[in-house]
C-alpha cells in the first residue's frame, strides 16, 4: 500500500484573542488563499478568548538528523522481502504469523506571522509481528528512522522465542505477585501516564495523577522519566506544532514528580510560565493539550536476571508502536513488585487476558478509538 | 469523472490486474467545540483524493494520491500494480471475489436540513447556551459541548462495470460536565459519551436537545462525587441503551468481522473467538438475543447506498434466536465460506484501503416495557453511558465502566452509584440475557471512533439497542 498525502495544511487565523482554524490537503495557490480566508472568517465569528495570550515568537531551533535516504528509496519489493522473512521463519517452525512493515517519509513546517519558521524532515520505519501457536503467541516490534535498524530476522527470533516460552500456560491463582514488564508493556504504562496527566491541560483541570504531588516522591527512586526530542535512538523531533523548540524535559526525576509539559496556550494561563515545546497539532475539534511525544524511561543499572522470571510474572506482548506524532519508548525491562494480577473468570486465560487487554486498550487510545 | 475512473481501470488491466477499483472522494467536515465558556476548537476541513486498488493474480496492491489529474491517475495506478506484484513475493491463498459487482446508481443520505446550511454563528449560539446552563452549577469544573457536520462525496468504479456515486451526510454532537473534588473526578454526558452522531441532517442535533438536558447533566456530575461506590459481587445487571450499544460493538461487532477471524488483524487488534466452525453451530446468546448487521436503517453511521466494494446496502442476521449464524464480510472473505458478501467494506478516506467494518450492528428489540423490567427486578444495578472499555484480543473477556449507575431494590430504582463496572465472558454474558425492552425504548446510536487496521483507520459504526437485563453478572472491583 502506498499513499501520498499532502495532508493537513492547517491555517490558524488570529484576530485579537480569537483563533480560527481551517484545514485542507489542497496546496494550489488559489486554494491556499481560500484556506486563509476560511480561517479568517471562522476567527471573526468567535467571542474574544482572554486565555489566548498570542502565538509564540521565534526561538533558535537545533537541527537533528533523522532522515535516511534508504527509507525514502525503499521499494515495495524490499518491504515484501522483509515481511517474507518473518512469515517463512514462523511457518518453518510450525506457527503462523501476521504483522506489517511501514516506511514513511514526512516533513513538517510551522510558520507564523510572529516570525517563526521551522522545518523538519524525517523518515520512519516500523515493523511488527505476532507469531501464533495453538495456545500462545509472541509479539515483536521495532521502530526507527533508519532502515538498517529494522532487522526482520531479529523480530522473527524474538517473537518465536516468546511463542515457544508461552506455550501451554498454566493456571495461576489471583493475588499479589512480583511482575516483570517487558519493554512493550512498560511503554504502554508510560503512554497511559502521559495521556492521563503529563500535560498541563490535565493538571489545570485537576484530573492528572500529578495533581497535588508535584515536588513529591511518588515513584521508586530508580524511576526517571524524561521527554527528549533530540534522542536519535527514537524518532527525534526538534520542535513542536507551534514551532517552539524541544529540549530534554524531566517529568519524573529519581521518583520525584517535576511537573507537566506545556504549550503556549496552557503556559499563558500561569504567570511566568513558558511553553516547553509540547504543543500538539491545532485541531478544529478542540484542544488535546500538550503531550510529551518523545518519552524515555531512563535505564536502571541491573540487567534482566533469569531469577526474576523464576519468581514472578513476565507480562509480554503488549503492543508498542512508535509514530512520528506518538513516540513512547521504553527500552528496558522493569521489575515491578507486588502487582495485583486481576482475577479472570476463566483462569486458563488469565495471563492472555491481562496482556492482551493492555494491547487493545492501547490501540483504542490512539485517538480514542474503541 | 468517468474519464478518470476509466483511465485507471484500463491501465490496471493493461498492466496485468485481473480486478481493479478506484474511489474518488471529496470530504468536508465542520466542527465547533466549546469548553468552559470559550471556543476550544472551531474549523472547517476538506480533503480530496483518490485510491486505486488492484488484484494481480492473488496479490493486492493499493496506491493513492491527493491529485485527481489524468497524469497522477496513470502514475498511481501503475504504482498499485507494482505493489501488487511485490506482494506476490509472499504468496497467499487463491483470491476469489465471487459474483461480479456491476451496480450503477446514485445515493444521497436522506436529510431534512443540510448541516452545512446552519451557520457557525448558529452552531456557536446553541453550544454557548448549553454551556452557560452547565456552568451555572458551581460544582462543575469543566463544561464541554461540540457539534460536527460531515459530508463525503464519493465515486466508485471497478473493472466489472460498476459506477456509483454517493453523498453521505453526518451530523452530531454532545455535551458533558466534569465535576472534581480533592479525591474524585466524575463525568456526565448527553446524549452519549464520545459523541452522538448519525447519517442525518441538522435535525439529528436539534432533536438531542442539548440545552434542555444541560442542567440535568451538571447536577448528575456533581451528585456523582458524593454517590455511593458500585458494590462488588454478582448481581442482576440492566444496561441502558447506549452502554449496550458499546457492548454490542465490542463483543458482537468486532468478533464477527470475518477478516479478523482469518487473522489479518492479529498483530494489531487481535482475532476472534467466533471461528468459522462455529457458524450455525454455536450458542452465542439466549433465545431472545437477535443481532443484525443492517446498512439500510436510516440515521446509522453504518448506513449507505453501497459499500466500498460496490455492494448494495443490506440487512443480514449475525445472531438469530441466540444462535451464531453470520459474519460481516467482504467479497474475498465471503467466498472462502462459499458465500456472497453482505457489503461491509469501507475505507477511512481516499488514502486508505477498504477493510471489513461494522455497518449498523444492533440488538433487535424485545417485548418488555422498561418500567416493567425494573419492577420485575428484586435486586440489581442499572448502568448507563459508557466511561471505559476493555476486551481481550479474542473478544471474550471484557470489562466496562459506566458514568452512572442506580441500585435496584425490590423492583424500584434506588440510590445513585458511581465508578460502576461490570465484567464477563461474551457468550456467558449474552446467554444470561433474560429481558430486552420493546421498540419504544430502542435507539440507534453512533460510534464515530472505531479504530482498525495499520495504518490506523477510524470509522463510524451504528448500534441500536433498547435496555436489556442480564443475570448473575460480576460487578464492581474484584480481588
Amino acid at each position: 500500500m502506498k499513499f501520498r498525502e499532502i495532508a493537513d495544511l492547517v491555517m490558524n487565523s488570529v484576530i485579537g484573542t480569537r483563533v480560527g482554524i481551517a484545514v485542507s490537503n489542497d496546496t494550489r495557490h488559489d486554494s491556499l488563499k481560500q484556506l486563509a480566508a476560511r480561517a479568517y472568517e471562522v476567527a471573526k465569528l468567535q467571542p474574544e478568548n482572554p486565555e489566548f495570550k498570542g502565538l509564540p515568537r521565534p526561538l533558535p531551533i537545533r537541527h537533528v538528523e533523522a532522515f535516511d535516504t534508504s527509507v525514502q528509496e525503499c521499494t515495495p519489493a524490499h518491504r515484501a522481502r522483509s515481511v517474507g522473512v518473518i512469515c517463512r521463519k514462523a511457518a518453518g517452525a510450525g506457527f503462523s504469523a501476521a504483522g506489517s512493515m511501514t516506511t514513511s517519509v514526512f516533513s513538517i513546517g510551522v510558520a507564523n506571522s510572529m516570525g517563526v519558521f521551522a522545518e523538519h524532515k524525517s523518515t520512519m520505519v516500523d515493523a511488527s509481528t505476532v507469531i501464533m501457536g495453538s495456545n500462545s503467541s509472541g509479539w515483536a516490534q521495532s521502530s526507527s528512522w533508519r532502515l538498517e535498524a529494522i532487522e526482520p530476522e531479529s523480530l522473527a527470533a524474538e517473537a518465536l522465542s516468546k511463542v515457544r516460552l508461552g506455550a501451554d500456560p498454566m493456571d495461576y491463582e489471583p493475588g499479589e505477585y512480583t511482575v516483570i514488564l517487558d519493554p512493550y508493556a512498560t511503554a504502554d504504562l508510560l503512554e497511559m501516564l502521559a495521556f492521563d496527566g503529563m500535560g498541563a491541560l490535565a493538571v489545570q483541570e485537576g484530573r492528572s495523577w500529578m495533581n497535588g504531588r508535584i515536588g513529591q516522591r511518588i515513584m521508586a527512586d530508580i524511576v526517571t522519566i524524561v521527554d527528549d526530542g533530540f534522542d536519535r535512538s527514537g524518532i527525534p523531533w526538534p520542535f513542536d506544532f507551534e514551532g517552539v523548540p524541544k529540549g530534554i524535559h524531566p517529568i519524573v526525576e529519581s521518583g520525584i514528580v517535576r511537573g507537566p509539559v506545556y504549550d503556549s496556550f496552557m503556559a499563558g494561563r500561569e504567570s511566568g510560565r513558558l511553553s516547553t515545546g509540547h504543543a500538539t497539532p491545532p485541531s478544529p475539534q478542540g484542544r488535546l493539550g500538550p503531550v510529551p511525544m518523545n518519552l524515555f524511561l531512563r535505564p536502571g543499572r541491573t540487567g534482566c536476571r533469569s531469577d526474576w522470571y523464576d519468581s514472578g510474572w513476565n507480562l509480554r506482548g503488549a503492543g508498542r508502536r512508535d509514530r512520528a506524532s506518538d513516540q513512547i519508548a521504553a527500552f528496558y525491562p522493569v521489575l515491578r513488585r507486588s502487582i495485583e494480577v486481576c482475577r479472570s473468570h476463566r483462569r486458563k486465560t488469565a495471563l492472555a487476558a491481562v496482556r492482551n487487554r493492555r494491547r487493545n486498550e492501547r490501540a483504542a487510545r490512539e485517538v480514542g478509538e474503541i | 469523472m468517468k474519464d478518470l475512473t476509466s483511465r485507471a481501470l484500463n491501465i490496471a488491466v493493461l498492466e496485468g490486474a485481473r480486478y481493479a477499483d478506484i474511489r474518488i472522494i471529496d470530504s468536508r467536515q465542520q466542527t465547533v467545540s466549546i469548553k468552559n465558556g470559550n471556543v476550544d476548537g472551531i474549523g472547517d476541513q476538506d480533503s480530496q483524493g483518490f485510491g486505486v486498488r488492484v488484484l494481480v493474480d492473488d496479490s493486492w496492491g493499493f496506491a493513492s494520491s491527493a491529485y485527481a489529474t489524468m497524469a497522477e491517475i496513470e502514475r498511481v495506478t501503475s504504482l498499485a500494480v507494482k505493489i501488487a506484484k511485490a506482494s506476490a513475493m509472499v504468496p497467499g491463498e487463491r483470491v476469489d471475489l465471487g459474483s461480479p459487482v456491476t451496480g450503477v446508481g446514485k445515493y444521497t443520505t436522506p436529510i431534512q436540513i443540510d448541516p452545512f446550511s446552519i451557520s457557525l454563528e448558529q452552531k456557536l449560539d446553541l453550544l454557548f447556551r448549553a454551556d452557560e446552563v452547565i456552568r451555572r452549577n458551581s460544582g462543575v469544573k469543566v463544561s464541554e459541548e461540540n457539534v460536527i457536520a460531515v459530508r463525503h462525496h464519493k465515486f466508485f468504479a471497478n473493472t466489472e462495470g460498476a459506477f456509483l456515486e454517493q453523498t453521505i451526510y453526518e451530523s452530531g454532537g454532545a455535551i458533558a460536565a466534569t465535576a472534581v473534588n480533592d479525591t474524585d473526578v466524575q463525568v456526565r454526558s448527553h446524549p452519549n459519551s464520545f459523541r452522538y452522531q448519525g447519517t442525518s441532517g441538522w435535525e439529528y442535533v436539534t432533536n438531542a436537545d442539548f440545552v434542555g438536558n444541560a442542567e440535568r447533566v451538571a447536577e448528575e456530575a456533581v451528585a456523582l462525587l458524593s454517590a455511593g461506590v458500585c458494590p462488588s459481587g454478582e448481581t442482576t445487571l440492566i444496561l441502558g441503551s447506549s452502554q449496550l450499544a458499546l457492548q454490542i460493538h465490542e463483543s458482537c461487532g468486532h468478533p464477527t468481522e470475518l477478516d479478523r477471524v482469518f487473522g489479518t488483524e492479529a498483530a494489531f487488534a487481535g482475532r476472534s473467538f467466533l471461528t468459522t466452525d462455529k457458524r450455525n453451530n454455536f450458542r452465542y446468546g439466549s433465545e431472545i438475543v437477535n443481532l443484525t448487521a443492517d446498512s439500510v436503517r436510516p440515521t446509522g453511521l453504518g448506513t449507505f447506498g453501497w459499500d466500498d466494494e460496490g455492494l448494495p446496502a443490506s440487512r443480514t442476521p449475525l445472531v438469530l434466536n441466540g444462535d451464531f449464524v453470520g459474519y460481516l464480510m467482504s467479497r474475498e472473505t465471503a467466498s472462502k465460506l462459499g458465500l456472497e458478501s453482505n457489503g461491509c467494506m469501507r475505507a477511512d478516506g481516499w488514502n486508505r484501503i477498504p477493510l471489513i467494518r461494522m455497518t449498523n450492528v444492533s440488538l433487535e428489540p424485545g417485548t418488555w416495557d422498561f418500567n416493567d423490567m425494573i419492577a420485575d427486578t428484586d435486586d440489581g444495578i442499572l448502568m448507563e453511558t459508557n466511561r471505559s472499555w476493555s476486551i481481550d484480543d479474542m473478544r471474550l473477556n471484557f470489562q466496562f465502566g459506566t458514568e452512572v449507575g442506580y441500585e435496584i431494590k425490590n423492583g424500584k430504582r434506588g440510590r445513585l452509584l458511581k465508578n460502576c463496572t461490570y465484567a464477563g465472558i461474551t457468550p456467558d454474558f449474552w446467554n444470561s440475557c433474560d429481558a430486552i425492552a420493546n421498540p419504544k425504548h430502542w435507539i440507534l446510536w453512533g460510534t464515530p471512533n472505531c479504530g482498525k487496521g495499520e495504518p490506523m483507520q477510524t470509522m463510524g459504526t451504528g448500534h441500536g439497542a433498547s435496555p436489556a437485563r442480564f443475570r448473575n453478572v460480576k460487578v464492581g472491583v474484584f480481588r
